[in-house]
């Protein structure tokens, strides 16, 4: 009896590892024959692939995020313009006062009246003037803003590339141990695939790397 | 702002060298990432969007919310998408989706480095354009380049590195 008992949990054994090479095998033909997250034969790592994609597609594609600063050039000639806006405001106020100097040392009514209508007009470009600088000053917190929530979703989107990066890093490690000389030729085709492609995730990434700084430039 | 006049001045014109360089004909986008993107993410997306038409007919915002695919296509197939992502740094300059990726492809990597695409795709690349597609690849660069922040000096690194005659 002790005997028929062991006997069956052999044949089980024996019939539960055949079973899961087959399984093993089925899932690096299919991988082989597969692109992106599905080429991954592995179900731990092709399920973190999955989700880091996800990611990606949500932080780094989607269009109801900014990914790009554009350029440090936009803020530099924000910030030039408040320095211009604020200069003829200088500009217009020295005008004052020097025609307020002269009002005072006139002594005709005409003189004053004359350079007193002169001064309202140059109250009105003041105060015009002042629209710009206000103008200027929102225009360059508005861009600030930008950058920063620029930033943040750039970093979550470069998380996100790595990881997915990561995951056929870990997939080339795996490959690259298989044994079962029944696996290895799908091993091998893997191995190339996840070799040949990794330049297009490092470029993917050096993409944004490169828009980060440019955003971290961009900030006034 | 320098980059946004130049596109301006220059779009019209640069569409049609873009026709003349580039003949409008139908992509097929079986095998787009075989040579060199298996991994890449968005292979059936991006296979779909792309196959049975001419460049003219690609839907850009599809192409530009994914210039990643740029570092995963095979040469082939990489030179017939470029117009678009040409054409959307001459009409948006720095703002284009493209800005930041294309000096990264277009940079020939110094001896010893591997940078971009590397040094044996960099080189399949400027073997496989034709001298009118090379001369609109520059002129997108130049006027890139005429931007004074960093994506200006990507391009203009970009341009130093292989694409200014000597």
């Amino acid at each position: 009896m002790k005997r028929n008992v062991k006997m069956m949990v052999v044949v089980a054994l024996v019939f539960g590892a055949s079973v899961a090479l087959a399984d093993k095998l089925s899932d690096f033909k299919d991988a082989a024959s597969k692109d992106g997250c599905d080429s991954i034969p592995y179900s731990d790592l092709r399920s973190t692939c999955s989700s880091g994609g996800s990611g990606v597609t949500d932080w780094c594609k989607n269009s109801s995020r900014s990914v790009s600063c554009g350029s440090d050039s936009i803020t530099r000639d924000l910030k030039n313009k408040i320095e211009q806006a604020r200069k003829n405001v200088e500009n217009l106020k020295d005008k004052k006062r020097k025609l307020e100097d002269d009002k005072s040392r006139a002594t005709a009514d005409d003189d004053k009246n004359r350079i007193g209508k002169e001064i309202e007009a140059v109250d009105k470009d003041i105060y015009e003037a002042g629209k710009l600088v206000e103008q200027a000053v929102a225009d360059l917190e508005t861009r600030k803003r930008l950058v920063e929530t620029t930033m943040d979703n750039i970093n979550k989107c470069i998380d996100y590339r790595r990881s997915v990066m990561n995951v056929f890093a870990s997939a080339l490690d795996k490959v690259r141990g298989e044994t079962d000389p029944d696996v290895v030729p799908y091993a091998r085709q893997l191995r190339d695939k996840y070799e040949e492609t990794k330049r297009g995730h490092e470029i993917a990434i050096t993409e944004k790397n490169n828009a980060l700084s440019t955003c971290k430039d961009s900030r006034p | 702002m320098n980059h946004v006049r130049f596109a301006r001045m220059n779009a019209n014109d640069f569409v049609d060298q873009l026709r003349t360089a580039f003949p409008p004909e139908p992509i097929q986008g079986d095998g787009a990432f075989v040579q060199w993107g298996t991994t890449y993410s968005d292979v059936g997306l991006y296979t779909r969007a792309v196959d049975g038409k001419t460049w003219e007919q690609l839907d850009p915002n599809v192409l530009l919310a994914n210039t990643d695919a740029l570092g995963f296509l095979g040469t082939r197939h990489l030179i017939a998408v470029l117009p678009v992502y040409l054409r959307s740094v001459v009409e948006q300059g720095v703002m284009s989706p493209a800005a930041e990726m294309l000096p990264i492809i277009f940079a020939r990597p110094a001896p010893g480095a591997s940078t971009g695409l590397g040094h044996a795709r960099f080189d399949a690349l400027v073997d496989a354009l034709t001298p009118a597609q090379r001369t609109a690849i520059a002129a997108a660069l130049s006027g890139l380049a005429t931007d004074s922040g960093s994506p200006g000096r990507a391009a203009q690194a970009a341009l130093d590195s292989y694409w200014t005659p000597a």
